[in-house]
């Protein structure tokens, strides 16, 4: 793969972020915050009426776009991200990137972001992925 | 308001009790299907979601997040925000592997929002290795902002 400085990486929409999904994280991680499952909490927290995604979820979306990207679950080196908005049960996400910096052992540095549907940007960081696999 | 001095010295450097935990292929199957990703086995090294390694430390660091907000003084006028997460993969997770998880917390840090409220920041410091050969997976740096009420 022929990769340059500036090149945008292929981007990952999720169409609607599903409650069920927020719900089984929730098992996953053993995560007992009910504002991941009980609306009435969401509420009481001033958080709206949608069940809240967790931020590691939304991180995985940047990691699918990048998985998709190089090919290999592997090839994921390095994700730094920092939360800057909640996502929220029904929402849209729209992950995508740019190449910062291509070394000759095969690294990529790379510009994350995941976007809410309403433009409010949910996150960003930084990603090293290795296409010398 | 917890004294900063206090939170450091009751934070700062401070080793949970870690543990150890299995990737059970069901699981793996279940985080791959809400986290919208392919398959384990779609994988060419039919590794485990990356983001397993934030899995293993938020359930192997050996507190739970409410016990993490005790030590952190947190009161019910704060509230607790994920600041920002570090992964860093050195070799994939295993579908059906057993991993040891180590933490430490720090720094702990105390910072001014624009609004003029107190931050205080707590980073927790996870490696994870294989229970197995006791070879490194990866690191995670996860921050918790603890955002203090008015009181």
């Amino acid at each position: 793969m022929s990769v340059v400085v500036g090149d945008a990486l292929p981007g990952v929409r999720v169409a609607v972020v599903g409650a069920d999904h927020i719900k089984i994280m929730a098992l996953i991680l053993r995560d007992p915050n009910p504002i991941h499952f009980d609306l009435a909490a969401v509420t009481a927290a001033g958080l709206g009426d949608r069940e809240v995604n967790q931020g590691g979820v939304t991180m995985a979306y940047v990691i699918n776009m990048l998985v998709g990207w190089t090919g290999s679950r592997a090839a994921v080196r390095e994700l730094d991200c920092r939360f800057l908005a909640n996502v929220f049960a029904g929402d849209e996400v729209v992950v995508g990137g740019t190449v910062l910096a291509v070394h000759p052992d095969g690294l990529v540095d790379c510009e994350v972001w995941a976007d809410r549907g309403d433009g409010v940007r949910a996150l960003t960081g930084r990603a090293t992925v290795s296409l010398a696999l | 308001m917890i004294e900063l001095a206090e939170l450091r010295a009751g934070l700062d450097g401070r080793e949970l009790p870690g543990g150890e935990l299995a990737v059970p292929a069901y699981e793996s199957a279940l985080a791959d299907h809400a986290l919208l990703a392919g398959p384990a086995a779609e994988d060419p090294d039919g590794a485990a979601h990356p983001l397993w390694l934030l899995i293993l430390a938020m359930r192997g660091m050996g507190v739970t997040v409410d016990e993490l907000c005790a030590l952190a003084g947190k009161c019910a006028e704060d509230t607790l925000l994920f600041g920002n997460c570090s992964l860093s993969q050195v070799r994939p997770v295993e579908v059906g592997g057993t991993y040891r998880v180590s933490a430490t917390v720090g720094p702990v840090n105390r910072k001014t929002s624009r609004s003029g409220g107190v931050l205080d920041i707590v980073a927790v410091w996870v490696t994870i290795r294989s229970a197995d050969t006791g070879e490194p997976a990866g690191t995670v740096v996860n921050e918790f902002i603890f955002k203090r009420g008015a009181t």
